[in-house]
């Protein structure tokens, strides 16, 4: 009885988001990225804020999932406050106390530092919430195919993740089944310093990898049995057409990045 | 002493949404060097049951006492890991040491023996299983046949010398003559050392062989415990549980049906036929 | 050659590289059209390998495998081959290529180039057939192991094969799973006459086939109707196999002088003959 894991924590939907062409939620994303990291003035910022609570109305997806992305993040947000908080110099000096001190524009930098990583984690997360694995493999397979002229192995590596998805919960049962079993000879994974907890992980990870090489062996045989020969001439049965929405989107998303440029070019 | 498993309850990922209550309420003892065994659908619980007998899961609810160790003190475990020997299916996907010898001295090795006693339980376990030490123990693991395995990984649990052996369809996979070898292995340590035997199994025939008791788990919950006998007298539940009988039993269910009557529910195919045989002889 | 032979095996021998048995030895047999045939054999005999040569995934060291006139000695010959023998393997996990239970079932047409949407019917087709379409969206992995064998079977549907073959793929399911297998592979040879060979270890699984072949230390020993194979009792138990149970105890009641006929094998068969000895 295994727990269903959701990779990526993907959350099947219908919104217009999810059914944007997983290419273009690509490109969207990294025209996001770009857009987050163009913003410098406190007014602006509130443009990329509105940008992304919209983008999550559009998705659909409740307000606990933004929660839930940063969450794990949530250290490293601090971590990132206090550093720039004490490491930016400024001239206005807000607080002193012997030699630790902070100014306006640490403050500031703090701030907007935080904001930037707030908005890339939770923007990001759109991506894996509205497309499936298997979308993101396929978008990224078309996306890198025009690469194939130059010998790079698109279609390869695009099979290596569908694969890898696929196994990846298998393999969790397994490593678990094999745990309980050396436990019942009386391994023990929990106690010891790093090392000994290291080496204790050999009855397990011995058995998983010649498991693992086993399992690679019978499927290529599945696999050739079922005429797998490569990806020349392989069609798919799901294909990635664009539609409108892709478009407008994209359109969309272009002009607010240069919108953003040209409002931090103008000054205020 | 026996295995005492009182009310045991278990939910897995207890107060989440995806809550499943697994085992529901059981009771049973285990008795010393019985051969119990354990049937059930696919789902009824019998994997998570067993777990629960040397610790690996803690009961959501109830207790489960091995010779009157309480599974849920950590610092009993090691010791009830060392008196209840657990074999998984297809145990030879275990295996992960240098030689045979290294693999089965694993669990002797984790309970803190000796070299020199580890030495001698490495060969007397290798014995048991019918691999010679000799041929065998600098081998590697991963040279020996599908069945060798499986043998070396058994000799692995009884190198600890368990009181109790708990086996999770050990006969999975095995061609006909490999099931017989391992099930008359199975009862032979019962028979010679008296060591407890517990043993789930889908096939009934299997475990109609050698068991003195059956127990039957239904959705989490265990609809009874019984000599065999009583147990194959349900066949219509049992039917309706999506479980098969024993050849032998299905025979004598459908002689019933052709109204020939038909006192004993034999489970083994020799008792039904002597009682045949006998009827034929009797009638002339 | 067999007229109506849809798999023609003639004088085929084989040997692993580096290993010093010879796996088989001059196996000869053919199988037809719409039949159902079974391949049995103790661990050893030589049936996993048989059984990887009727799709070309091992190419015999002497003598011939044909499928349909073509040889599986030539290259060009290797993807039609494929299409026509499907094969489901013994491991329910090791043969799902992705993770989404209606894509796993469209691998095989995808890699035959079929078109997009045609795809999608045979897909759908498939399913339909081996009762697996509420499964369609479903993750592979969580499947039971009847259910995954019933979509490897649909997988190998969706290329339109002439010919089913099992190698042992029922050895590591459930008795409920087991029966789903069967039931499932039954219904395509009664249905749809497809062409079924079921290499397995459990006689109990030979009796329902047209024809039984019998492998022993890679040798072709017997050959017959599963009432023929299984009253060689001594043959079998010289190649290291069983009589299913039903069949044992009817010859035990034979030997003890019980007027039964020589031909029941089932349980069913069996207590209708003992009804009818032992209530005159």
């Amino acid at each position: 009885m295994t727990a269903n894991i959701t990779l990526g924590q993907y959350l099947p939907g219908n919104s217009v988001v999810h059914r944007l062409d997983p290419r273009t939620k690509i490109f969207l994303m990294v025209i996001y990225i770009a857009i987050v990291f163009v913003v410098k003035s406190l007014f602006v910022f509130l443009l990329p804020v509105v940008l992304l609570v919209t983008m999550f109305a559009f998705a659909q997806i409740p307000a606990s999932y933004f929660f839930s992305a940063l969450k794990p993040m949530k250290w490293l947000l601090v971590f990132m406050f206090v550093i720039n908080l004490f490491a930016t110099q400024g001239e206005t000096i807000l607080f002193q106390w012997k030699f630790i001190k902070f100014t306006q524009e640490a403050l500031e930098q703090a701030f907007f530092m935080t904001l930037r990583l707030i908005l890339l984690v939770a923007g990001t997360s759109i991506l894996t919430l509205t497309t499936s694995p298997i979308a993101l493999t396929d978008g990224l397979e078309k996306l890198m195919a025009p690469l194939r002229k130059l010998r790079f192995p698109a279609h390869e590596l695009a099979m290596m993740m569908t694969i890898a998805l696929r196994f990846i919960p298998t393999l969790m049962e397994e490593t678990d089944r094999i745990q309980k079993a050396q436990m019942a000879r009386g391994a023990d994974f929990e106690s010891g310093n790093i090392f000994q907890r290291a080496k204790s992980m050999i009855p397990v990870l011995v058995p998983l990898f010649v498991s693992a090489f086993r399992r690679a062996d019978e499927l290529a045989m599945a696999m050739e049995s079922r005429c797998y020969h490569g990806g020349e001439g392989r069609t798919r049965m799901r294909e990635l057409h664009f539609h409108a929405r892709d478009l407008f989107s994209t359109v969309f998303l272009v002009a607010f990045l240069v919108g953003i440029i040209l409002l931090e070019k103008m000054p205020l | 002493m026996p295995i005492e498993i009182k009310q045991l309850s278990h939910t897995y990922l207890p107060g989440s949404q995806l809550a499943y209550p697994a085992l529901c309420d059981i009771s049973l003892t285990i008795e010393d060097g019985e051969f119990l065994g354990i049937i059930g659908h696919t789902g009824s619980g019998k994997s998570t049951l067993i777990q629960h007998l040397n610790g690996l899961l803690l009961p959501t609810d109830g207790s489960v006492l091995v010779d009157g160790l309480d599974t849920r003190e950590k610092k009993l475990r090691k010791r009830i890991r060392s008196l209840v020997g657990m074999v998984f299916q297809y145990p030879e996907y275990q295996l992960f040491e240098e030689t045979v010898a290294r693999d089965v001295a694993f669990g002797p090795k984790n309970m803190g023996l000796d070299e020199a006693e580890i030495k001698v339980r490495v060969n007397e376990a290798l014995v048991l299983v019918g691999l010679d030490p000799a041929e065998f123990s600098e081998k590697s693991p991963f040279e020996l046949s599908g069945g060798e395995k499986r043998r070396a990984a058994l000799a692995g649990i009884l190198a600890m010398r368990p009181k109790y052996l708990v086996l999770d369809e050990p006969m999975a996979g095995l061609d006909p003559r490999g099931r017989r070898e391992i099930l008359a292995l199975i009862e032979s340590l019962r028979r010679d050392f008296g060591t407890g035997i517990v043993m789930v199994s889908h096939s009934m025939d299997d475990v109609a062989m050698f068991a003195d008791r059956i127990a039957v788990l239904d959705k989490g919950a265990l609809f009874m415990v019984d000599k065999p006998e009583t147990v194959f007298s349900h066949s219509a539940e049992l039917i309706d549980m999506g479980l098969n009988l024993p050849q032998a039993t299905q025979l004598v269910r459908a002689l019933r049906m052709r109204g020939i009557a038909m006192e004993h529910d034999y489970f083994r195919m020799e008792e039904l036929a002597q009682d045949l045989i006998g009827r034929w002889h009797h009638d002339r | 050659m067999t007229p109506n032979a849809l798999i023609e095996i003639v004088n085929v021998g084989f040997q692993y590289a580096g290993a010093e048995k010879i796996a088989l030895k001059n196996i000869s047999l053919s199988i037809q059209k719409g039949e159902v045939v079974a391949i049995v054999g103790h661990n050893g005999s030589g049936k996993s390998t048989l059984c990887k040569m009727l799709n070309a995934l091992l190419i015999p060291s002497e003598g011939t495998v044909t499928i349909e006139n073509m040889d599986t000695r030539e290259e060009k010959n290797l993807l039609e081959i494929r299409r026509r023998v499907g094969m489901v393997f013994q491991n329910p996990d090791n043969q799902l290529v992705t993770t989404i239970v209606e894509e796993d079932v469209g691998f095989g047409p995808e890699n035959l180039g079929v078109p997009p949407a045609e795809i999608r019917t045979r897909v759908d087709a498939a399913l339909k057939e081996v009762e697996m379409s509420e499964y369609a969206e479903k993750a592979s992995h969580a499947l039971s192991g009847g259910q995954k064998q019933r979509v490897a079977i649909a997988g190998l549907l969706a290329m339109q094969p002439e010919v089913l073959v099992l190698d042992e793929a029922t050895a590591m399911l459930d008795p409920r799973g087991r029966e789903e297998v069967l039931s499932t592979v039954r219904k395509l040879n009664r249905e749809r006459g497809m062409t079924v060979v079921m290499i397995t270890q459990f006689m109990e699984e030979a009796l329902d086939a047209d024809r039984v072949f019998v492998l022993a230390e890679g040798h072709l020993v017997m050959e017959g109707t599963p009432k023929e194979v299984f009253n060689e009792r001594a043959l079998l138990e010289a190649s290291r196999l069983e009589a299913p149970a039903f069949v044992k105890l009817r010859d035990e009641l034979l030997t003890a002088g019980l007027p039964i006929s020589h031909e029941a094998m089932t349980c069913e068969a069996l207590a209708d003959e003992l009804s009818r000895v032992l209530h005159a």
